[in-house]
């Protein structure tokens, strides 16, 4: 019994993996959107998970928001269209971009719903998905300090040909001018590899 | 040359999408808190009640040429026999504080090699050394003598601790060695709890727990009963957002740990080390490097780096803040204890040592209750 | 993955933030571990000389712009902050070079200088009065804001409020700076009366007085 729970757990279907993904996003953004001080941290609360302490927002609107665009795109991995999340932090007094945050997303396209399972241990998954949370929180030591009141924006990178939902729109790239960059670690779940990376405005 | 490959490659090959309703908006005035990171912050302190004398000055400056400036180093230690061992660079000086007499006991042979770890035994007549190489030491003080030489850990040993006859050391690689320093093969256990260098290594007075902080963000709690493999700790502790490097066990309640988070952290956390609860925390706002309990009141001293480079000296429970110790011109690495409890020794990155009178037995009044 | 590309990492704990942010080129330099002393000057000291030479020699008619490049270069290839970098003397040196050069007194980059400095010390309004006496950088929106800020940490919401004031009727520029943090700082305030209840004074302060009351809360629990 515990040897069919066990490869259970460490078979990934295309369904399993776009969860995982897609998990990963909504606690990697609340990261970010903690850890840089773009929403006051006493909106904020503590929770267990991928043997971490994450900040996740208790803020209605915001999760509402997050929750929205995170189902989309879990439907959109499941198609297999989705190429890149990007967070996007705007200064909202002046509307330049300051911080780029890039997860290119690719996505091995012969797996279909119906797929032998790949086989991949999740703890292995949840430890590289730990190194790139840590990571996040850890991006202090070298981002500049975000003086001014921001807001963020997700764009999701698809298919070309993809057909844009009602409640979605078309977006410009957003990217930095003279841009300082950091690739951060990535994450496999053996269907989906995600790799991170940072932009933000150059230091003089 | 990303950019252009994004703006020629991917963006004519995919479409961009955005969700229309936008995220809400940070409320009106908020203002970014992180900006506490980048100047010298004072934390609201309530009103100071002083109760008894500080100096606000240190009684001695000490010259510590060439001490390593890094985080993850412990190269101060004070013993019951009232000697001092400072690593410097490559070598390690012991300073006599009764008496001020300065001696070099050793030095690193290879030309790239220095002194990452320093420890003394309950007794004070051994002195534990780690090292870039990845080296344990064990040095007879009076002899000048080096008695072992334990070579077990694979990568630099930033963390010594004693329990009676077992050295506790941590490397960079994160691996917590066991070593039984009386018998030859030393290496009796092996802890395996950190994915990256261990900087805090502490035995809780009573010897039943060892607590053990890392550069990944995680504080864990060992039962003292270890074997060579397969040890898992009692608590995994994830609250630190950032290197826990400050650890320290309260001398009166004998499972009450105090941590303290890097950088990104900034937090003294207070631990049942029984239960794995937390019982208390205080946003220091600035990187805590070391804590020390007093012996004599019911106070701790915090050690500090970015951006204010002070020690903060606490009343506990209540985390008022009772003074803050200033001069050091750059950030404090470490803190010692004199055998007396009277007096804290700091050691910062502006290569000097300040003693500083700070938990002096106040004559007149009667000290607080044990 | 390249060890390399992780060091920033492994050794975050000895970087000092910067309000501008690192290169990471330089950054990943300054992390790895120092060999010796053999082998003549580092890059580092080499473009340290290089610096202190072009003080010397400098001719044209922008002598800080030399300084402002050197105190930027080392903030970025001293990351610990420690003796070695020593910022605050290179900016003590450096203001004290100009401080009765008019040309500067209006300065974005000199006030920028000010301003790190003023981080760096344990009195930061001292040295924003001193300013003030000075007449140094009265034109200078940057220079309100971070001298009200400063008095706002410490809980002088009164006087932050009034260098605002004195500031916008200077026409400070960009004065639409200063009044939109004025109204961001205004807004601060009347929320931290609204949730506290407690006086102005205390503005910026809630978080740690409602901690403070659950603490009061643990002082019996840790007396035996």
């Amino acid at each position: 019994m515990a040897g069919v729970l066990q490869a259970a757990k460490n078979s990934i279907t295309l369904k399993g993996s776009a969860e995982i993904v897609s998990e990963f996003f909504s606690y990697g953004i609340n990261s970010i959107l903690y850890q840089r001080g773009i929403y006051p941290p006493e909106t904020f609360s503590r929770v267990q998970k991928y043997g971490l302490t994450l900040l996740v927002t208790t803020d209605n609107e915001l999760k509402t928001y997050l929750n929205n665009v995170l189902m989309q795109l879990k439907d959109w991995l499941l198609d297999k269209t989705v190429e890149k999340l990007v967070v996007v932090v705007t200064s909202i007094d002046t509307q330049e971009v300051l911080e780029r945050w890039q997860f290119d997303i690719e996505c091995d396209k012969t797996m279909t719903e119906d797929s032998k399972p790949r086989e991949k241990p999740l703890k292995e998954i949840n430890d590289e998905i730990k190194a790139v949370i840590r990571q996040i929180t850890a991006s202090v030591t070298f981002l500049p300090l975000l003086e001014e009141n921001c807001s963020f924006d997700l764009l999701i990178y698809t298919d070309k040909d993809l057909q844009v939902p009602e409640t979605w729109e078309e977006s410009g790239p957003h990217f930095i001018a003279k841009s300082e960059e950091v690739r951060l670690r990535s994450f496999s779940t053996s269907i989906h590899k995600v790799d991170a990376m940072v932009c933000y405005k150059n230091a003089d | 040359e990303a950019m252009s490959e994004n703006l020629n490659g991917n963006v004519v090959n995919s479409k961009i999408l955005a969700y229309k309703n936008k995220a809400p908006q940070a409320p009106e005035g908020y203002q970014n808190n992180m900006r506490v990171l980048y100047s010298q912050t004072k934390t609201p302190s309530s009103t100071r009640k002083v109760t008894r004398h500080i100096p606000q000055v240190p009684e001695r400056i000490l010259d510590a040429p060439e001490i390593l400036d890094d985080y993850y180093l412990n190269l101060l230690a004070w013993s019951c026999n009232n000697h001092l061992a400072v690593a410097l660079g490559n070598s390690v000086y012991l300073w006599n504080a009764g008496t001020g007499d300065i001696q070099q006991l050793m030095s690193m042979s290879g030309p790239e090699d220095y002194v990452s770890a320093v420890s003394w035994i309950a007794e004070g007549n051994f002195l534990a050394i780690g090292s870039s190489n990845a080296e344990v030491q064990l040095w007879d003080v009076a002899a000048q003598k080096r008695v072992r030489n334990m070579t077990s850990q694979s990568s630099r040993v930033g963390s010594l601790d004693w329990n009676v006859y077992i050295l506790s050391s941590g490397s960079r690689a994160g691996t917590i060695h066991h070593h039984d320093v009386r018998i030859a093969d030393h290496h009796v256990a092996t802890l395996d709890g950190h994915t990256q260098e261990v900087c805090g290594l502490k035995w809780s007075p009573d010897g039943r727990y060892l607590a053990s902080g890392g550069n990944d963000n995680l504080l864990n709690i060992w039962g003292y009963q270890c074997t060579r493999e397969g040890n898992v700790p009692l608590h995994t502790l994830t609250q630190h957002q950032a290197a826990v490097k400050a650890l320290s066990w309260c001398p009166w309640q004998a499972s009450v740990l105090a941590s303290g988070g890097g950088t990104a952290d900034r937090c003294i956390r207070f631990w049942n080390a029984n239960t794995g609860h937390c019982l208390n925390t205080v946003d220091t706002k600035s990187q805590v490097c070391s804590i020390l309990w007093s012996k004599e009141y019911k106070e701790l001293i915090s050690g500090h780096g970015f951006a204010n480079n002070q020690l903060t000296i606490w009343k506990y429970p209540t985390m008022a803040k009772v003074t803050e110790l200033t001069g050091h011109q750059a950030r404090v690495l470490h803190m010692a204890m004199s055998p007396d409890g009277t007096t804290v020794v700091s050691a910062a990155a502006d290569e000097t040592l300040r003693l500083w009178k700070c938990f002096a037995v106040d004559p007149q009044k009667k000290p607080a209750q044990k | 993955m390249d060890p390399m590309e992780n060091s920033w990492e492994l050794s975050k704990e000895n970087v000092q933030p910067l309000r501008q942010g690192r290169k990471i080129a330089n950054l990943t330099a300054a992390l790895q571990p120092v060999n010796g002393q053999e082998g003549g000057l580092t890059r580092v000291q080499q473009e340290k000389q290089a610096f202190e030479a072009e003080l010397r020699m400098y001719s044209g008619d922008d002598p800080f712009s030399v300084w402002d490049r050197y105190i930027k270069w080392t903030e970025q290839n001293f990351p610990k902050g420690g003796k070695d970098g020593s910022l605050s003397t290179l900016l003590e040196r450096c203001l004290l070079f100009f401080k009765d050069d008019k040309r500067y007194s209006n300065d974005h980059r000199y006030l920028q200088a000010w301003i790190k400095f003023a981080g760096m010390t344990n009195q930061p309004v001292d040295i924003y009065n001193f300013l003030h006496d000075q007449a140094i950088g009265a034109q200078v929106s940057l220079f309100w804001e971070a001298w009200a800020w400063e008095l706002e940490q410490e809980g002088d919401t009164k006087k932050a409020d009034a260098v605002y004031m004195e500031g916008i009727q200077k026409q400070a520029q960009p004065v639409e700076l200063l009044v939109r943090k004025q109204k961001e700082f205004q807004a601060r305030v009347a929320r931290a009366t609204l949730e506290g209840g407690v006086p102005q004074q205390s503005a910026g302060m809630s978080g740690t007085e409602a901690q403070r009351v659950t603490l009061g809360g643990l002082r019996g629990q840790g007396k035996k």
